[in-house]
């Protein structure tokens, strides 16, 4: 998988994995720093929340509906057995055979009990709090594809069930998370982390395009169910979306390229990896 | 917290003798009622009878400490974070009824109605779903969602999921203290230092969780899992008018209620 990539990688994969990690670092600074306060003085006090509702909730929800229109439509498509592959729908046949259970199974299991294990300080209480497991997501979406996937969504699902989140809003942080794995999985040519391209591709769709997409489906679905989830609009897209979008950035920027560049090796000789287990059907 | 048979807790109370397509059913009348009441009635007293009775199928199905820990942590969270972001949120006119001193925080009578209606929209719903996991077996609630012709390979990824979880806790657990023993400090250092530390604690576990697939996958493939298109079950669930009983009793007590309190108790 790692071919030779034309040298305009090497300074794109720096630039980008700069922008990730420059990023990531100032909005999980800039909240450390002010998430005290935030009880105090409202979402605005956070620079990144005061520059999401400048935008206004109108901005953030034609934005936010493009993302879970496009989102649930793929992850409908995935399940229902069809993909996106070069520009064109076709058929892929998943066995979801024992392994394939046993992936998602496993997967679900060690994101739900790692978000539960690492789990600290309560963000929003019944909705978000801090996850360092959340750096998993692009790691199983790239090694393990649509199980992978789908064992992030039911780990999700899980970690919320622990932690007494469990509720409407879980049906958004199901899809959500699946996409956290999907994006990265669908988008990168090479998974193997071993070319430049490879890392300027898990920087751009892994950690950015990523995190903000899961930011921005679960935020509008919040949104859209404020009656049923009772969240108001101002914490949705002044604090929640925003810290989503930081959180899902610092733990994959930092640590995903190295738990995918070391478990790539043997996922893949052990015969796991998705490229091993899938087939596609293209019709003419 | 053992997390032994996942969520579910062993016990003898009404609600583990339920069938568990009756208690998804209650959870979504609660939080049918909860909608409505968070929404429309927006009465206080009506939400906390609603939170009451579920915090009552939670005690009488008597879980562990954690749970109690958990939802009480929760409840006096929520209902701090609704009393202090609704009023701030939506500006609502009203008379002005309370003011807490040395917060500073004002309440007119509908702020204070707008934030304790949201704060149990929250809470109600959330502890009914807990208590339906606290006292379904896992192969009770796969079943349920087999006969509601759910996939059952799909359906069988989060039992099969709660049924390693604690496996997985006690792993990274001895992961974390395999891994402290030998001088790595998670809790020390700047934050992108401690999350980078955590590299040290998944790829063990990534490992040894691989290892578990292949093996897990030729003992169901032994287990015939699979092999049929459709599925039976040595146990099968059966529905009880005991069951329909429960479920018009609280869906009866919940319209009841409603309709006392918002004629008699209007706030």
């Amino acid at each position: 998988m790692s071919e030779k990539a034309p040298g305009i990688y090497k300074p794109l994969a720096v630039i980008v994995a700069i922008i990730a990690i420059a990023l990531a670092i100032w909005g999980s600074v800039t909240f450390a720093a002010v998430s005290g306060l935030i009880w105090e003085k409202g979402p605005a006090v956070w620079s990144w929340g005061a520059a999401f509702l400048s935008l206004g909730f109108g901005f953030w929800r034609v934005v936010g509906g493009i993302f879970w229109i496009v989102g649930t439509a793929l992850f409908i498509m995935e399940l229902a057995g069809f993909t996106i592959r070069n520009g064109r729908i076709v058929r892929q046949v998943i066995k979801w055979d024992s392994i394939d259970i046993a992936i998602a199974a496993l997967v679900a299991a060690i994101y739900g009990g790692g978000l539960v294990a690492t789990a600290g300080l309560i963000v929003i209480p019944g909705f978000t709090w801090i996850r360092p497991a959340n750096m998993l997501s692009p790691v199983f979406g790239i090694l393990f594809g649509i199980p992978g996937c789908v064992g992030l969504a039911f780990g999700n699902l899980i970690a919320d069930a622990l932690g007494g989140f469990l509720g409407f809003g879980s049906i958004g942080g199901f899809i959500g998370n699946f996409i956290l794995g999907y994006i990265p999985y669908k988008l990168m040519k090479d998974p193997s982390l071993r070319s430049s391209r490879s890392v300027f591709e898990f920087y751009l769709w892994g950690v950015l395009v990523g995190s903000v997409w899961c930011s921005l489906y679960i935020a509008w679905w919040l949104d859209l169910v404020q009656a049923i989830a009772g969240l108001p609009p101002l914490f949705i897209w002044g604090w929640f979306a925003p810290f989503v979008m930081v959180n899902n950035a610092i733990v994959t920027a930092i640590v995903g390229p190295a738990l995918a560049y070391v478990l790539y090796p043997p996922v893949k000789r052990w015969g796991l990896h998705w490229s091993d287990r899938i087939t596609f059907i293209e019709k003419s | 917290m053992s997390f032994e048979y996942g969520l579910y807790v062993p016990g003898r109370s009404v609600f583990h003798r339920i069938d568990p397509r009756a208690k998804i059913i209650w959870a979504l009348t609660v939080l049918a009622f909860s909608i409505y009441n968070g929404n429309y009635v927006m009465n206080p007293i009506y939400g906390g009878m609603i939170y009451a009775s579920v915090l009552i199928a939670l005690i009488s199905s008597k879980p562990t400490s954690f749970w109690y820990k958990l939802f009480g942590g929760l409840s006096v969270a929520i209902l701090f974070f609704s009393l202090l972001f609704w009023p701030a949120s939506v500006p609502l006119g009203g008379k002005p009824l309370l003011v807490i001193p040395v917060l500073g925080w004002k309440y007119t009578d509908l702020a204070l109605r707008l934030a304790l209606s949201k704060a149990f929209l929250v809470l109600s719903p959330i502890i009914a779903i807990a208590t339906i996991f606290i006292t379904s077996r896992p192969g009770d609630l796969f079943q349920a969602l087999v006969k509601w012709r759910f996939p059952y390979r799909l359906a069988y990824i989060p039992i099969l999921a709660l049924r390693f979880l604690p496996t997985v806790i006690v792993e990274i657990r001895t992961i974390i203290d395999a891994q402290k023993s030998r001088a790595l400090e998670l809790e020390k250092g700047s934050i992108p230092s401690r999350i980078r530390k955590y590299v040290a604690v998944f790829v063990p576990l990534m490992i040894r969780m691989m290892k578990s697939a292949l093996e897990l996958g030729v003992a169901l493939d032994s287990k015939g899992f699979g092999a049929m298109k459709t599925r039976t079950f040595s146990k099968e669930l059966r529905w009880r008018i005991y069951d329909t009983l429960i479920l018009i009793m609280f869906t009866a007590l919940y319209a009841v209620m409603l309709i006392v309190i918002t004629r008699f108790l209007a706030w």
